[in-house]
């Protein structure tokens, strides 16, 4: 079933976000308003939590009592779903970038529930299962997907399902009546057909063509098919931004919220996950939200009247929350950093200068100094940087950075004020801080800078544990949400994963063990969920101090990153480049999938020009990258694959979500699912030689 | 000792009113306080008695002489102090135990476990007696209001967002059948969950 | 979230909500008018008494000692709580429409407040209570201003307290010291009483003509005008209600 919203679509009106949203508030009414009616299941990352936010403050606003869980994976979608089965009072399901591949209606998933409960899938990932798009049945009605308008475009998609769901009762029981009635009606269909070009929907099974014929049309149906699901992950609108439109639409849009939907959008495109082009569709749309919602700050006239470069100030008052448009440079969290920080843990200068090695670095110094910064200026906190030199950096970066090859420096964004409280942040600055937050805000340590003036490479700042303010040290599990779902659960959790254990009785230790390890696992991303959750609303302290602990993760990241570089660990195979981290201080850190991705993906943009060695035949082609960390205490490996694009800011759809599926089928490896995306996956460490080689094998 | 008891009664006082804990009952202390007070108390009966003028009993009582006077006055303030001391560190318990027991939604039962080793047996008793009292009172008004219900803050709106803390799970509200599972936040009405939140199972959260 | 707009409803200080009003008993068909009248009447005079529970309860929170228990007041609000109760509950049983549900929301909330006020001024007067309970049972003009159930809360509560008291110290003592209530040479007493000389902030509602400071001189108060002043001095002009405690 499909959902479209209201002022864009010229389709079924009587289908929009508007009315599903107006469904879910029904029931408020009667007796039925308790927490246990609407339920929201959220992915563990920043889009999601962007528009779990939202969807909360408008189901609060409308009375509506919900309940909120955080999901890390499949095996907590499952425990989460059982334990929803028995809830006699469950109506509304809602899931936050989840299920997007699921079959829904299935008996594995809601296919059971009562008839009287909707799921409603807020998805960003693409592909879909075609079957929550255009399935029919009592089952299926209970699927409500929340298009971005994708769908009215996929008519060859839905023709091809339509037409193989049809199909497959038929063939070959029907056959010899078929032949009989065939020669007969041939002549006719076969106009017919010709005619509109397009096969009627119900079409009669046995109708006109001849047996050949339909067999070669129904695989000329699934190649389609297998062409729209093989095509690797990609994604459409952010989450944050769906449930947006449906704030817009009920009119209850501010500034609170238009801001978390510019986060969800901001994290796709800092994330690798949508293309400029994507951004700047969606970053216009935006931009004629923030004028309409911010008439009061916008300065009256002038030059670069609404656009601040980070050096710009703005004029602060103590109620100032509003949201203005900017220039924003792609160096990670520049406002907090000092420059030569920032520009030098950005992947982007660090590709292009080689800054991993000494002469790079040397040729990042000339290249500030040769726009008139010293070193001891660049390494000074940004904030306290000369404002002029602040002014002119914009300006000083356009003009020499191509010389080394630094173009597109820049993309538009926004900042957003904070009273006397914090001094405006960007919002990659807060995407940067809450997805930190998210990684590490519990269950690993992090060592993070105290601030410092470093003055000719000398740093008085010092450093400290960077640990959750108000709660117990980062090693304990103190925050209460970090608490498992009872160990029933837990294990049920752990009988969801892949690799033939069995269950029920006569448990090994080692299974309780590793059960009982899982369980506290989960316990962390719960609770790093809750402060990122937290870091957006009333708690700016804690917004405040995921900054640090996202330059502490940026830093260890490029670290290792450099490490394996210099240290020329990085291999290739027939169809990709591996990096296996087998030791080293940061191990645990780089064993939450997370984090590893984003190792991942520096070292594609990091290694970007070693293309050139690389050439195969006349294009340039680039190498996807597959990068595994040990973890210890499971006695397995983290292995995350991400597709490349040739050009930096470009973006290729990912098809290591198949491509590890097929590796663990063929070479037998005992694998687990980490998370929802299966480009990230857990290997035994007996298994992992043989699944990279049986990954390797596969055509590229 | 090194320290004076009485002295070092006064400083537990100050001790439980900062850091807002109820300390486990001194009564060892307030054993040696009491028979201090009797010792000097004797010491003092002796002294005046000594001190008296033998014989001549139906004139008025002739003033003792300084010395004794001196000694005799130093006692009873002596007294009066020890006693002082030990009414102020009762009264202060006895105070902090209903201020406990109110906090505690007027519940012995859940207030118990946690502080029945700390009292005495006495106050125990008080603590019973009291919530006996209080009880009544509440049922003057109960039918509309519950009178033992928090006032610390005066209510921000009917909805409250909360996570939980203890498992609890299902919980019988006026919309129907709540699970409170641990990981999950929850949007509640107010009253449905004021009980939770006052026993601790609840917190609410932003 | 700290960006929404609040949501309607009654502010403290003037006492006036801004409900739509449903009548106590569920649906007595009256004539239309005679209907609108008693809405009238019902809002002016729930209005009303929430602004005295206001008021009650300010006093009560300022005022050194115990204040006449407003028990008239008591009742009406306790009436009104009831009667709002069970009107949502008729309500929510028929399955209210969407227009009633905002309504019945904000009733929720104005009661919610209103209960917490009455709570509130109970409880303040409990503590009280309480605090001064020995000189309360001793005193036969503080009796009359408290209700029948604060006054036995009060004589119950001296005697648990007092006979904790005597159990763990001072039936302990020798004789002559087993008492309670002494009062020392330099004039404190073991009971403690309300300390009316504390500073009270009072806004005059008319002119009040002179009083007497404790210094000798004396200080014109005209109406409207604010002062902090020793409650002793204005005591007299608080319970006639010329000015209010603020």
């Amino acid at each position: 079933m499909v959902y479209l919203t209201p002022p864009t679509s010229a389709h079924d009106a009587t289908h929009t976000y508007l009315t599903a949203y107006r469904q879910i508030l029904a029931h408020r009414r009667t007796r039925l308003n308790t927490p246990s009616a609407v339920v929201i299941l959220a992915a563990l990352e920043v889009d999601a939590l962007c528009a779990c936010r939202i969807l909360a403050s408008l189901l609060t606003r409308d009375g509506v009592q919900h309940r909120i869980e955080p999901v890390a994976g499949y095996p907590a979608l499952v425990a989460l779903k059982d334990q929803l089965r028995k809830s006699a009072e469950l109506h509304s399901l809602v899931l936050l970038n989840i299920g997007a591949m699921l079959d829904l209606a299935s008996e594995d998933w809601f296919g059971e529930f009562p008839g009287t409960v909707k799921v409603h899938v807020i998805d960003s990932r693409r592909p879909r299962s075609l079957a929550n798009l255009f399935g029919v049945g009592e089952r299926q009605e209970r699927v409500v997907v929340w298009d971005d308008g994708e769908v009215p475009r996929m008519d060859e998609e839905r023709r091809a399902f339509e037409m193989t769901m049809f199909e497959e009762s038929s063939d070959s029981d029907e056959e010899d009546e078929e032949d009989e009635e065939e020669d007969e009606e041939e002549g006719m269909e076969e106009d017919e057909e010709r005619e509109d070009g397009t096969p009627r929907k119900k079409r009669k099974l046995n109708g006109g063509m001849s047996k050949r014929a339909r067999r070669e049309k129904r695989d000329e149906y699934v190649a389609r098919l297998d062409k729209y699901y093989t095509a690797g992950t990609s994604y459409g609108q952010s989450c944050a931004g769906t449930v947006y439109i449906l704030a817009t639409a009920l009119e209850r849009a501010d500034n609170a919220l238009l801001w978390l939907a510019i986060l969800g959008l901001t994290y796709q495109y800092l994330s690798a996950r949508i293309k400029r082009g994507q951004y700047e569709l969606m970053h216009e749309v935006f931009s004629d939200e923030v004028a309409r919602l911010n008439t009061a700050s916008l300065p009256s006239a002038g030059a670069g009247a609404g656009a601040e470069g980070p050096g710009g100030r703005q004029q602060l008052t103590a109620d100032d929350s509003s949201i203005r448009p900017s220039e924003e440079m792609r160096f990670m969290l520049v406002r907090h950093w000092n420059l030569y920080d920032a520009m030098y843990h950005s992947a982007y200068v660090m590709s292009r200068l080689r800054a991993w090695n000494e002469k790079g670095r040397k040729q990042l110094g000339g290249m500030l100094a040769k726009m008139g910064f010293s070193l001891q200026q660049c390494q000074q906190a940004f904030i306290h940087m000369d404002q002029d030199l602040k002014r002119s950096l914009r300006a000083k970066m356009d003009n020499y950075a191509p010389e080394y090859g630094l173009v597109e420096l820049t993309y538009p964004s926004y900042t957003r004020s904070f009273g006397f409280r914090l001094q405006p942040l960007s919002a990659a600055d807060v995407v940067e801080g809450v997805g930190a937050l998210l990684e590490a805000a519990g269950g690993v340590k992090l060592e993070v800078e105290l601030e410092g003036n470093r003055g000719g490479g000398e740093w008085f700042g010092g450093s400290r544990a960077w640990s959750l303010p108000g709660r117990a040290g980062a090693g304990a599990g103190a925050g209460k949400e970090n608490q498992p779902l009872s160990a029933a659960d837990a294990r049920a959790g752990g009988e969801g994963k892949a690799g033939g254990r069995d269950g029920g009785e006569g448990k090994s230790t080692q299974l309780a063990e590793e059960e009982e390890r899982e369980g506290r696992e989960e316990e962390w991303w719960v609770g790093n969920f809750w402060a990122a959750y937290d870091a957006l609303g009333m708690n700016i302290n804690l917004l405040r101090n995921s900054l640090p602990l996202a330059m502490a993760l940026q830093r260890a990241i490029v670290r290792q990153g450099t490490a394996l570089i210099s240290k020329r660990a990085i291999t290739q195979t027939k169809s990709f480049r591996l990096a296996t981290i087998r030791e080293g201080p940061d191990l645990a850190l780089f064993a939450h999938p997370s984090t590893l991705s984003r190792l991942a993906l520096w070292l594609v943009d990091a290694t970007r020009n070693w293309v050139q060695s690389m050439q195969v035949g006349r294009k340039k082609r680039l190498l996807p990258f597959v990068v595994a960390c040990a973890k210890e205490e499971a006695g397995t490996f983290v292995v995350v694959g991400v597709t490349g694009a040739e050009e930096m800011g470009d973006v290729k759809p990912n098809t290591f979500n198949l491509a590890f599926l097929e590796a663990r089928d063929r070479s037998g490896a005992r694998t687990r699912q980490v998370t929802f995306d299966t480009s990230v996956v857990e290997v035994n460490k007996e298994d992992l030689h043989k699944f990279l080689e049986t990954l390797a094998m596969r055509a590229g | 000792m090194s320290t004076d008891p009485s002295q070092a009664l006064l400083l537990e006082c100050r001790r439980s009113a900062q850091t807002v804990t109820l300390l486990p009952y001194n009564a060892a202390v307030v054993t040696t306080l009491i028979r201090q007070i009797h010792t000097i108390h004797a010491h003092l009966v002796q002294s005046l008695r000594s001190a008296a003028i033998p014989g001549d009993e139906v004139g008025p009582t002739p003033t003792p002489p300084p010395a004794v006077m001196f000694t005799s006055t130093h006692h009873h303030l002596q007294i009066r102090r020890l006693k002082r001391v030990l009414l102020v560190y009762h009264s202060h318990r006895l105070n902090m135990l209903r201020g406990m027991l109110h906090r505690a939604h007027l519940s012995v039962t859940h207030l118990l476990p946690s502080i029945r080793p700390l009292l005495s047996p006495s106050e125990l008793t008080f603590i019973r007696s009291y919530a006996q009292i209080s009880m009544s009172y509440r049922a003057e008004f109960i039918d509309v209001l519950d009178i033992a219900a928090s006032v610390d803050e005066p209510p921000k709106g009917m909805w409250v967002n909360v996570r939980v803390v203890k498992e609890v799970g299902e919980v019988i509200t006026e919309g129907g059948v709540v699970d409170f599972r641990k990981g999950g936040r929850y949007l509640v009405r107010r009253g449905d969950v004021e009980m939770l939140l006052v026993q601790g199972y609840l917190e609410v959260v932003d | 979230m700290s960006d929404w707009p609040t949501l309607p409803g009654g502010s403290w200080s003037n006492g006036h909500s801004h409900l739509p009003s449903p009548s106590p008993e569920p649906a007595a068909a009256d004539a239309d008018a005679d209907a609108d009248a008693d809405e009238l009447a019902l809002d002016a005079e729930r209005a009303d008494a929430v602004t005295l529970l206001v008021r009650a309860w300010t006093g009560e929170r300022c005022a050194p000692d115990v204040r006449a228990f407003e028990g008239e007041l008591v009742g009406r609000i306790m009436g009104y709580l009831d009667a709002q109760a069970k009107l949502i509950g008729v309500l929510k049983v028929d399955g209210a429409s969407e227009e009633d549900h905002e309504k019945i929301g904000l009733v929720q909330m104005e009661m919610d407040r209103v209960g917490w006020l009455l709570r509130s001024y109970i409880a303040t007067r409990q503590e009280k209570l309480i605090r001064y309970a020995p000189y309360i049972n001793a005193t036969p003009a503080m009796q009359t201003r408290l209700s029948v159930a604060e006054q036995t809360l009060v004589e119950s509560y001296q005697q648990i307290f007092e006979e904790s008291l005597i159990r763990d110290v001072v039936g302990n003592l020798p004789e002559e010291l087993q008492a309670l209530d002494e009062v020392l040479p330099d004039g404190r007493s073991m009971v403690s009483q309300p300390d009316l000389d504390k500073a009270v902030f009072i806004r005059a509602k008319q002119d009040c003509g002179p009083v007497l400071m404790p210094d000798g001189s004396s200080l014109e108060i005209k109406k409207r005008g604010i002062h902090l002043i020793s409650y002793r001095v204005v005591e007299q002009l608080v319970l006639r209600g010329e000015v209010e405690l603020t």
